[in-house]
């Protein structure tokens, strides 16, 4: 080391914590290793010549799908939104989010339902046409890739929405403006200048919703649409190789990286500007037939995405709870779901924040390893939650006996295990899981605070901490504030991490809603289902508010924040 | 340490965290419980359970895994708090055993109540419950009586049949009975048969298939006996239940006339269980009257206790034959059942 | 209140970025109590140099100390350096007040003394009573004053400032320069000040460093830089300046020190065409050229009198003591 970085001794314990961090965050992958280290024998060259190609293609298939959706979906309604003006506008902006609060496999069993020949729509349907024979009527089968891809676009566009409509809000208006002056029609200046510079933000948001396409689990093998996640599953159970699994696992896994990383490297240096002093200029105002055409656009998501869904669910519940009234334990299950999701959140979010911090630019020589550790960081992201519990079943009981045998042999006492089967491993999980979103969003935050902000206070005399705390975190709000919802919400729905990891007798919403799924009883997994998504609606009109507020206030850019970046 | 101190969000989200993690794990065995491990749908089990404790006064503390039970136990390894195993199938149930996760037990209450033919020879393992995995007809727009599961390739099925995915335990069960029966070629070929008669792409759960027979989007499927009891008893809903009303049911047999392909639920002790004793008293409780009978009951099961009560609406769906090919054999054929429903391409 | 500055002695330092070399072998040494100024054009170092200085760059080799004492282990939060930064950097969150009182609460001052520092440090620069206002609502100007005010309130040893008036018009520029100044007399501050303007370097230096690709190419009083610039580089970069060879060599002549007269008749030695006539208000700059030497020339407006036009011939003349020659 030539270094004599002076700002190192001022950085060292975030490095220390950066460090642990990406060992901690590894912990599942090595978890993985441990399973696909064992090999599964003959597998491969079966899954080659029968299970993989066709999953491929099919996934790359959803891939294409569901991307062309949430982008199309995404941008052009961010794009109504931040600048026309119609009928109904206000309302829609924030509407728009609502489907955030929709898990996948709820959307799943919600259409299948709806739209099955049996359902009310084709049953309506059939009584006003007078048809009795369920068969009367042609419909597109939604167990089928189409329908994956419409149930997962319906709910997953938010991820795109939410970064672009802020990008548009901030910055393009006034180069909008300049091309429009230059003689470019409204749509020309859409194609040319908006969608150009709202690139970074869309790419961030696709490959969000990407990803969480590509590790869902639910929605895919319920409508019967074989992916490579599916097949890592199958392969784990009806296959019997947790070895094989693994190591499909961790090939899409390298993959799924490369792809992220790629994405980054696209939009390298393509910072979501500094900007955000010029406020937008008046909206287009369009009435008429332009009017109903913008406002249709953006109501049809929030109709699809979330309108449809909940309202099968209030259905449903409302059939249990007019007959059995509320299950007695609800509240201790919203509880816990509340608890879990709230502590990981707040650890996620903390760890976020401390790890851009060290790796930002101005800790010591550029960042230097600490600048890799949020991308480690945000591996959790790239694996199926299904995958990344059962790798971190192995580290976490393995540290746990350790102190065990430790403690027999220096105290003759037994600790048995503190981890394994405890809250504190599904947090853990959730943390790891989903710590790329918060890195994403305060990422994008950081890009916006004028580095001489941070030299300024340290010639003042202030330390690593009290900068972070007193003036990064503070101007940090609002993209902390939307990773935390994000990472909340996310939280609340997740599913296979929770059912492998947690306590003894302690449910959960999703948990509840799984079992009462796995066994049929729709009604009683309703009641819990409505209750994710009302918990959910919190943070998300939250989310909306605080846009909304910013727009009339411009002051400080705050948004994109959701301008989320995984990996 | 200085840095730590004054780090106010983490120690904040510690002093949350910390009493929380530690309220919630697993600390041992207390005086009187028995901690289960179960595949089972804790609607299914939780019955049992409350039955124990009222009868025994020990505390039943259950988690239900979906799927990786085996890698948890294996994982938490000599500490595992886990007592008793419960699995949904019997692949999963002979997959502990072989892994080493189970113990072996004597108990003349579990050898004299369950049959030979349903449990370790060892007392690895015991099944609990059994179902038959069923044929389900159109009741309006199919005649037959009487069918086969060779009969599902037969072309007249042509566009006419749903199941569940191929790869779901449930049907690499059956099919790996086939292929202890007819051989792996005999079973490919009425595979092949059977997926070139589907009506829809494989996928959802069994109620699926009555369902889309119901809706006229196939005539013929295969689910188990116990989703018919749910479904008519009407505890699913009024939807559910005229799903299963909309079907007949039938309990086919082989080619050879044999009998039926039955699944099993079922239990072994952890090798490590902590409360060894009040797992083999749990287990012992499940195979007596009173839990076969809940079994019966609540979940539409057959019980495993020869003359123990059918519940009337699967006693009505007629008499029961096993399959008398024994359950160790067909799951040394469950890895080439898998693999024949992935080169069948059965699920694309 | 009135304190002695520290001193600051820069040793032998190199900084590469990359394979770029920004500082080399670079020393200089600041009195106390000095108003010293880095003049150079961007590129030159200097910026890097105030960096390096206050301790947010590090560096390969060389020594920085204050007061005697090696900073090298010392981080920029001991240093007890006030920095006003191009931009302000003044912080968002919080409004003037607490701008100003950040690195008071940093060295744990109780908050009526805070409050009362603040409200001093306003009136001082002349902003009393806008403590309460968010940064965003002031001017430029404002906005410089209270990151001035919230650099000299902590105390500092040195007080380091990087372009500081850069981003303002230039009769704002010019009375804080005013002030400035007079700042510094009554603080008795040692102030290392960072600029690319040659006219505020002149006003306001007890001396200019100038720099150029990483290192100081000459250092010296306001006058001693001007009139005795090192080389032709310095001599053109500190304002206009003839840069001519004669029989002795290369010699430097400022171009107030020409005279200019009408010339009549043919060209000969000393005659020159003029080329451009620039009006400044207080005279007139005249750019003629006598073979390949151009002459600059800053002369008193004709008042009366017809003016030159281009193409006419003039006779230039200096005074030899006027004449520079570079050693």
């Amino acid at each position: 080391m030539t270094v004599r970085g002076e700002a190192r001794l001022a950085v060292r314990p975030l490095a220390a914590l950066s460090a642990t961090v990406a060992v901690l965050v590894l912990a599942p992958v090595g978890g993985l290793v441990f399973f696909a280290a064992r090999g599964s024998g003959d597998l491969w060259p079966h899954l080659f010549a029968n299970v993989l190609p066709a999953a491929l293609r099919t996934t790359l298939a959803l891939l294409l799908g569901v991307g062309v959706v949430v982008a199309v979906v995404g941008v052009g309604a961010a794009w109504l939104v931040a600048m026309c003006r119609f009928p109904g506008r206000r309302w829609l902006e924030w509407a728009l989010l609502l489907p955030l609060s929709i898990p996948t496999y709820i959307g799943a069993y919600a259409y299948l339902d709806v739209l099955h020949p049996v359902g009310p729509v084709q049953t309506g349907l059939r009584a006003i046409f007078g048809l009795t024979d369920p068969r009367a009527l042609w419909f597109p089968e939604i167990r089928s890739l189409p329908g994956a891809i419409l149930v997962l676009g319906a709910v997953l566009y938010p991820y795109v929405y939410l970064p672009t409509r802020a990008l548009f809000l901030m910055e393009s208006a006034s180069m909008v403006d300049a091309a429009r002056s230059l003689g470019a029609s409204r749509w020309r200046a859409f194609l040319r200048v908006a969608m150009p510079l709202s690139r970074p933000a869309v790419a961030a948001g696709v490959s969000l919703a990407l990803l969480e396409t590509l590790n869902d689990i639910g929605a895919s093998s319920f409508l019967g649409v074989n992916t490579l996640t599916v097949s890592i599953y199958t392969t784990w159970t009806a296959r019997s190789s947790i070895e094989g699994a693994a190591q499909i696992a961790l090939v899409m896994l390298v993959v799924a990286s490369a792809l992220i990383l790629l994405e980054r490297r696209a939009r390298h240096g393509k910072r979501f500007a500094a900007g955000g002093d010029a406020p937008p200029s008046a909206r287009v105002p369009l009435s008429g037939v332009a009017g109903a055409g913008a406002a249709a656009f953006c109501a049809l998501p929030v109709f699809v995405g979330f309108a449809v869904p909940a309202s099968y669910l209030v259905v449903q519940a409302w059939r249990r709870v007019s007959v059995f009234g509320l299950p007695e334990e609800l509240g201790r299950w919203i509880a816990n779901t509340v608890l879990l999701a709230s502590i990981a959140t707040g650890i996620a979010v903390a760890i976020a924040l401390v790890l851009v911090y060290a790796a930002r630019p101005l800790a010591g020589n550029g960042g230097g390893w600490r600048a890799a550790v949020p991308r480690i960081a945000s591996l959790g992201y790239a694996m199926p939650g299904t995958v990344l519990a059962v790798g971190l079943l192995v580290p976490v009981a393995a540290l746990d006996n350790l102190v065990d045998d430790a403690m027999r042999s220096l105290f003759g006492l037994s600790t048995g295990l503190l981890l394994s089967g405890s809250g504190a491993a599904v947090i853990f999980a959730y943390v790891l899981r989903f710590l790329a979103i918060p890195i994403g969003t305060i990422e994008a935050g950081f890009a916006k605070i004028d580095p001489a902000i941070e030299l300024s206070a340290r010639s003042l005399g202030a330390g690593a901490r009290r900068i972070l705390l007193r003036i990064h975190a503070p101007l940090l709000r609002p993209a902390i504030l939307a990773g935390a919802l994000l990472v909340f919400v996310d939280c609340m729905k997740e599913l296979p991490a929770t059912l492998l990891l947690r306590p003894f007798d302690f449910e959960t919403l999703a948990t509840f809603i799984y079992a009462e799924a796995a066994r049929g009883t729709y009604e009683d997994g309703a009641i819990a289902a409505l209750a994710i998504v009302a918990v959910s609606l919190l943070p998300v009109a939250v989310v909306g508010l605080s846009g909304r507020r910013e727009q009339s206030a411009p002051a400080f850019p705050v948004q994109p924040a959701v301008a989320v970046g995984p990996a | 340490m200085r840095f730590i101190r004054d780090w106010r969000p983490a120690v904040s989200v510690l002093l949350v965290g910390l009493p929380l993690a530690a309220g919630l794990t697993p600390t041992g065995a207390a005086a009187a419980e028995v901690n289960v491990y179960t595949t089972r749908e804790p609607g299914l089990i939780k019955p049992l359970f409350e039955a124990f404790t009222k009868q025994t006064g020990i505390e039943v503390r259950a988690t239900f895994v979906q799927q990786g039970l085996a890698e948890r136990v294996a994982a938490e390894g000599r500490n595992s708090p886990a007592d008793l195993l419960t699995e949904a199938d019997y692949g999963s149930l002979i997959n502990l055993a072989e892994r080493g996760l189970t113990q072996k037990i004597d108990s003349a209450v579990l050898n004299r109540a369950v049959p030979v033919a349903l449990r370790d020879p060892d007392g690895a393992w015991y099944a609990l419950s059994m179902r038959a995995r069923a044929i389900w007809v159109s009741k309006d727009r199919v005649l037959d009586q009487t069918l086969t599961y060779e009969n599902l390739a037969d072309p007249r099925w042509k566009g006419r049949v749903c199941t569940r995915a191929g790869q779901h335990p449930y049907n690499v069960g059956l099919i790996s009975r086939m292929i202890a029966k007819n051989g792996a070629e005999a079973t490919g070929k009425w595979l092949a048969g059977v997926k070139a008669n589907l009506g829809r792409k494989p996928g959802g759960g069994d109620r699926d298939v009555a369902r889309d027979i119901l809706a006229g989007i196939c005539d013929i499927g295969i689910g188990n006996s116990y989703y018919v009891g749910l479904m008519r008893s009407g505890k699913g809903g009024k939807d559910q239940e005229s799903w299963g009303n909309a079907i007949r049911v039938i309990l086919p047999t082989f080619a050879d006339g044999k009998g039926s392909h039955v699944d099993v639920s079922g239990a072994a002790v952890a090798r490590f269980a902590p409360n060894k004793d009040n797992a083999i008293k749990l287990l012992e409780f499940m195979v007596g009257d009173e839990a076969q009978k809940i079994y019966a009951e609540i979940d539409y099961e057959y019980p495993v206790k020869e003359g123990a009560k059918i519940d009337p609406l699967i006693a009505a769906l007629g008499k029961l034959k096993i399959d008398p090919e024994p359950l160790i054999s067909v799951a040394a054929r469950r890895k080439e059942a898998s693999q024949l429903v992935d080169k069948i391409g059965f699920d694309h | 209140m009135t304190k002695r500055g520290k001193s600051v002695r820069i040793e032998g330092l190199t900084k590469h970025y990359g394979s770029a070399r920004v500082l080399d072998d670079l020393s200089i040494d600041i009195a106390p109590g000095e108003f010293c100024t880095l003049l150079g054009a961007s590129g030159s170092g200097k910026t890097t140099l105030l960096k390096v200085m206050v301790g947010f760059e590090p560096f390969e080799s060389g020594r920085v100390s204050i007061d005697g004492r090696d900073m090298r282990d010392v981080p920029v939060e001991r240093r007890n350096i006030g920095m006003v930064f191009q931009n302000y950097a003044l912080f968002p969150n919080m409004n003037v007040g607490a701008n100003i009182g950040f690195g008071l609460e940093v060295r744990g001052m109780a908050k009526a003394a805070i409050a009362r520092r603040v409200d001093d440090a306003l009136a001082q620069v002349g902003l009393a009573g806008i403590a309460d206002r968010p940064p965003a609502e002031l001017s430029g100007g404002q906005q410089q004053r209270v990151a001035l005010a919230r650099a000299l309130v902590i105390d500092p040893d040195i007080l380091v400032m990087d372009e500081p008036l850069g981003a303002l018009d230039k009769n704002l520029r010019q009375a804080i320069q005013l002030q400035l100044k007079q700042l510094h007399r009554a603080l008795g501050l040692t102030i290392v000040y960072v600029t690319h303007d040659q006219d505020e370097a002149l006003h306001l230096s007890d001396r200019i460093a100038i720099m150029d690709a990483g290192r100081i190419v000459q250092q010296g009083t306001p006058r001693e830089v001007y009139f005795k610039p090192r080389t032709p580089f310095v001599a053109t970069f500190l304002g206009e300046c003839n840069v001519w060879n004669d029989a002795a060599g290369p010699l430097a002549l400022r171009p107030e020190h020409v005279a200019v007269t009408k010339a009549e008749g043919a060209a000969g030695p000393g005659v020159a065409v003029v080329e451009a006539v620039i009006f400044l208000g207080g005279g007139q700059k005249i750019v003629a050229r006598d073979g390949d030497r151009q002459v600059t020339a800053i002369v008193p407006y004709p008042v009366g009198a017809p003016e030159l036009q281009i193409g006419e011939r003039i006779r230039y003349s200096y005074d030899e003591c006027s004449v520079h020659r570079f050693a």
